[in-house]
Formats: C-alpha cells, sequence, structure tokens
C-alpha cells in the first residue's frame, strides 16, 4: 500500500539523465510539459511522446517504474478519456439512443490520454533520477531572483529538503506503529466509515508523537550546527553547467521546434 | 518429543521486490520450535530476524513457503489471521512508541479489548500484566505520555502480556536501557515464561543474556538461519560463531582456550557458576595429580 507510491522516490544510477545538473532538469521539464500543449495533433503529440522515451532510455531505469507511476493514476486518465469521449461534441461516429459519440471526442481523449501519461512519466523521472537534496537545491537557485522583492527563498527551500527528506521515515514509522498496533490485534479493515476512523487513533496519536519528536530533535541539531538561515551561507555542492546540459538542452529545444514544424506544415488528419 | 508450536516450510521473504531496492530480508528458513522453549535469536543487524518474527504472527505474508502455529497453516484462511495474533504476542522493538491511549490502563487494555473479552476480564489481565511487569497501581491511571523511557517500555510489554498469548517474542526488548533497566525486563520475561509456560522468543544482540536465560538458540546469518539447537550445543561452536563474526559469551571464550591449552575442561560451560565448578574440580584433580 504505502510502499508502493514511488512518486517522489530517488532511483540511484550513473546514467547522462542522473548526472545532469538539477537546474537544468528542472527548467526542461517545464519546457517539456509546456511542449506536450503545445502540440496540437497525434504526429506532433507522437514527437514529445518519443522524447520521453528517449530520455528514459538514456536513464536506464527499468521500464517498470513507467508503469508503477502511471498506475495510481490511472482512475484520472480513465475518468479523463471517458468524459471526453461521450461529451465532446462534433460529428457523431456512432449513435445509440442518446449517446453520441463523435470523432473529435475520442481524438481528444486519446491526446488527453498521451499528455497525462507523458507528463506524469516525465515528472517521474526527474525525481526518480535526482536526490531530493539536489531539487530542493535546484530549485533554490532558479528562484533566487525572488529574493530580490522579500521571497524566503533559502527558507523555503530548506523545509522543502526536511520534509522530502522525512516523508520516507515517516512512511516508514507509519508501518512500523501500523504493525505493533495489529500485533496487537487492532482492526483496520472491518467495519464502517466511523468505526475505520476510529481505528487511526492509535497510529496517528503515536505518529504525531513521534514527528513532533523528530522535529525537536533536528532543531537541537541545526542549532549545536550554528544554522542560522541562509544570508553568508556557501555551499559544499557548487551546481556548474557542463556540456551535457547544453546537449539535452538542445535536444529538447529541436523536440520543440519538430513539434511546431508538425503543427504548421504536418498532415491536416487527427488534429483538434 | 515435545509438542512443535512454531514451525517453518522453505520461508522466504524479499522486500521491494521487483524494483532497484529489491532485497531477500529471509532466505529458506526452515525450523521447529518446540512448545514451552526458550529460544535466543541471535545475528547481526541486517540478518533478518525481525522479518523472520513478523511472519510469525502473519503480519508480513511470506513471499514463499509456509508458517504453522499449533500446527495450523497461518495463511491456509487469510481472514481468520487475526486470531493468530492473539495466540503469538509479538513486542516490537522500541514498543514505547506505539503507546497512545489517555492512561496507561487504558493502553494495556488495548489488546485484550481487541480480542472481545469481558470488562471484568479486561480488567482482571491489566492488573495481572501490571504486576509481571512491576507496574503498581498508581501507574495505572498516568498518561503513558509522562513516563520515563524504561517504564514506558514496561506499559508496551504489560499491554502485549495482557493478551496471554501462548508464544511470546520480543525483539530486542533491553535495546537502549541502562543495565538496571535490562536486568529488571530480563528477570520479568523469564517470571512470565516460568509462571506460564508459555514459549519465549528473545531477538537479542547479548550472548551473555541469551547464554543465562535461553534453552534453545537459533542463529541467523546473511538471512538464513545459519544454526539451531540447545543453547550448550551451539556455544560448544566458539570458533564458527567468531567466523560469523558473533561474540561468543565470556565464559564460554576463556574455557575454549583453556581446552586449546590442553586443560580437561567440559565442552559447554555458559555461566559464571558452572565456570566455578570446573576451575574448582581442575584444581582438585590438578593437586591430587601432583601430590
Ligand atoms: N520495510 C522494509 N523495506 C525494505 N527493506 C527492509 C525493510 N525492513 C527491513 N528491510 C531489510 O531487510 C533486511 C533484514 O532486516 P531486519 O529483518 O530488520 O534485520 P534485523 O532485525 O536482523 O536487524 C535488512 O537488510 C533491511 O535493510
Ligand atoms: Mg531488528
Amino acid at each position: 500500500m504505502l510502499k508502493d507510491i514511488t512518486f517522489g522516490q530517488y532511483f540511484p544510477g550513473d546514467s547522462i539523465i542522473h548526472r545532469l545538473d538539477p537546474r537544468m532538469k528542472l527548467i526542461l521539464i517545464v519546457a517539456y510539459i509546456v511542449l506536450l500543449f503545445v502540440a496540437d495533433g497525434l504526429f506532433s503529440l507522437l514527437i514529445g511522446a518519443g522524447m520521453g522515451v528517449i530520455f528514459y532510455a538514456l536513464s536506464k531505469l527499468p521500464w517498470k517504474l513507467v508503469i508503477k507511476c502511471i498506475k495510481p493514476i490511472m482512475p484520472i486518465i480513465i475518468f479523463t478519456a471517458v468524459l471526453n469521449i461521450f461529451f465532446v461534441e462534433g460529428e457523431p461516429l456512432f449513435e445509440w439512443k442518446f449517446i453520441s459519440i463523435s470523432e473529435k471526442g475520442v481524438l481528444t481523449a486519446v491526446l488527453m490520454c498521451i499528455r497525462i501519461i507523458c507528463l506524469i512519466a516525465g515528472s517521474s523521472l526527474l525525481t526518480y533520477t535526482t536526490t531530493p537534496i539536489a531539487l530542493t537545491d535546484g530549485l533554490e537557485r532558479l528562484m533566487k531572483p525572488l529574493q530580490k522583492i522579500k521571497v524566503p527563498v533559502h527558507e523555503l527551500s530548506m523545509m522543502m529538503t526536511i520534509a522530502l527528506r522525512f516523508i520516507p521515515t515517516l512512511i516508514d514509522e507509519t508501518q512500523k506503529i501500523m504493525a505493533a498496533q495489529k500485533a496487537r490485534g487492532a482492526d483496520m479493515e472491518s467495519g464502517n466509515v466511523i468505526q475505520k476512523a476510529k481505528a487511526l487513533i492509535p497510529i496517528l496519536i503515536p505518529l504525531f508523537v513521534s514527528a513532533f519528536r523528530r522535529a525537536d530533535e533536528l532543531a537541537l541539531a541545526m542549532e549545536c550546527r550554528c544554522y542560522h538561515g541562509g544570508e553568508g551561507r556557501t555551499r559544499m555542492k557548487q551546481l556548474k553547467l557542463s556540456g551535457k546540459d547544453f546537449g539535452a538542452a538542445l535536444f529538447v529545444a529541436i523536440g520543440f521546434a519538430a513539434i511546431i514544424l508538425m503543427n504548421m506544415f504536418g498532415p491536416e488528419v487527427f488534429r483538434l | 518429543m515435545a509438542e512443535i508450536i512454531i514451525k517453518t516450510e522453505n520461508l522466504s521473504y524479499v522486500y521491494s521486490a521487483g524494483t532497484p531496492y529489491e532485497h531477500r530480508a529471509i532466505d529458506n528458513i526452515n525450523i521447529e520450535i518446540e512448545k514451552g522453549s526458550f529460544v535466543g535469536l541471535i545475528g547481526h543487524t541486517g540478518s533478518g530476524k525481525s522479518t523472520l518474527i513478523q511472519h510469525l504472527n502473519g503480519l508480513i505474508k511470506p513471499t514463499s513457503g509456509k508458517v504453522f502455529v499449533g500446527g495450523e497453516n497461518l495463511w491456509a484462511n487469510p481472514k481468520d489471521i487475526r486470531k493468530f495474533r492473539f495466540k503469538v504476542g509479538l513486542v516490537f522493538q522500541y514498543p514505547e512508541h506505539q503507546l497512545f491511549e489517555e492512561t496507561v490502563r487504558k493502553d494495556i487494555a488495548f489488546g485484550p479489548k481487541n480480542m472481545g473479552l469481558s470488562d471484568e476480564e479486561i480488567e482482571e489481565r491489566v492488573l495481572e500484566a501490571a504486576k509481571h511487569t512491576g507496574l503498581t497501581a498508581d501507574y495505572l491511571e498516568k498518561s503513558p505520555f509522562e513516563l520515563s523511557g524504561g517504564e514506558k517500555r514496561r506499559v508496551a510489554i504489560a499491554g502485549v502480556l495482557a493478551m496471554k498469548p501462548e508464544v511470546l517474542i520480543l525483539d530486542e526488548p533491553t535495546a537502549g536501557l541502562d543495565p538496571k533497566g535490562r536486568e529488571f525486563i530480563l528477570s520479568e520475561i523469564k517470571a512470565y515464561h516460568e509462571n506460564t509456560g508459555a514459549t519465549v522468543i528473545l531477538v537479542s544482540h547479548s550472548m551473555e543474556d541469551v547464554a543465562r536465560f535461553a534453552s534453545h538458540v537459533l542463529i541467523m546469518n546473511h538471512s538464513k538461519a545459519v544454526m539451531y539447537g540447545e543453547t550448550r550445543e551451539i556455544f560448544k561452536r566458539v570458533d564458527e560463531l567468531c567466523e560469523m563474526g558473533l561474540e561468543v559469551p565470556q565464559i564460554s571464550r576463556v574455557f575454549a582456550k583453556l581446552r586449546e591449552k590442553g586443560c580437561e575442561v567440559p565442552e559447554s560451560v555458559l555461566t559464571v557458576a558452572e565456570a566455578k565448578d570446573a576451575v574448582l574440580k581442575l584444581l582438585e584433580k590438578g593437586g591430587k595429580d601432583n601430590a
């Protein structure tokens, strides 16, 4: 159950994707998402999907991970597809009583599904191949200009780092507490809604107690090491853009151009 | 031969199967534990001890293999799994982190309540478990969160004892306690074992503790059960244990060295009292030889 959530999980590796600068990865993923929405026909979208496939191949991660990150959002995908198939109006393709399915509806559904899958797979690839620390580090650098208008960039990114760092710990903790209460015969599966909510109490209370204890300990440990916020703080790991980062940027730019060209001059079939 | 209370058949478990984090935590475990025995379970951190014991009350479903408790296959009918949780009581490592009720009394009563017992029966069991763990009446109305670490742990152990399990499993119950707290908990476990005749499985890092209390020892190494047998027999194999990097009780080590040097001492010496007898005997004999 809890352990099946892969979103936000890092899978160590040494591929070129793993070694890209996190700032570049963040910018490219935003560009990739924009590109998915710029594509207005099946052919241009397939270029986008192809780019995703190439990125995954380069990352050398098992293909199973794609399925694993899509699985939790399958209901959303199906819901979107059904909604589009039945409610987009246009030239009817098939009619039965009050149900009518249009060609445009089917096409919209297919395009939406590909878009959502690429979007989730793409952003999952970012977290699969980037450590949470590198990710927030990259974010902090990218948001640095916002400091001029008094946005507490460093504090925000420190909060995010800590939150990301503690998600696995808390999931672990939750599982341990659940196991301990189950060992005392706690029944979490049966009963109505109220009984199920009540069954959560023996889990939530120890979880909160331990979360507060951890927060306390962490604050103390940070103070002991003289943490005093972002001012004047230097970094151990300096981020530096290199050839492969520009290569990746070039690749995405070419893909972007290809999609725009396909939009403008490609075949007129399967278009919205 | 005595009745077998717990039996495993080719038991294996793999964590995070199908991901890069895949890990075979226990591998083809076959053990039979006799009713009424006191088993010490020893192994390095990460050798799969905690994973193994969670199979014995059905908290973890085996990847392959079977578990039998009192002759019944645990997973024959998954709906009935809860009944085994009451039969096989499991005290987790750092059990004080599971406390949640307003008072110690209510927290100890959580297990018996889940068993669906009557109020009188629950009350009786709470008092009995509290007595077993040395918690006096004035503790019962306190909040578990205002107790010291050692006291919290006693409350948590009482919470499992109150279910009166036929098999009591404790995962490193003395970790992080001071010597006095350790001694107290170990003697309570021993007393529970003797008074109720329950089978006890004690996961421990301390060879000394296991040598003192356990009738049997199970040694785990790299996800496998490498040795199982009577305490004396196991601690005779000093060399093999040392090869695995496991500590052997000091006394056993001293006597192994003595034998190496040609002294005629018995092979299985576990406690200081036995050592004293053996040394005295040796001296007496030596005295006679010289005379
Ligand atoms: N929930 C879990 N998910 C993934 N791996 C785990 C989990 N729990 C334990 N492991 C791994 O299984 C192995 C055995 O762990 P465990 O049974 O806790 O050993 P022990 O109790 O002997 O220290 C360890 O290598 C550990 O990293
Ligand atoms: Mg353990």
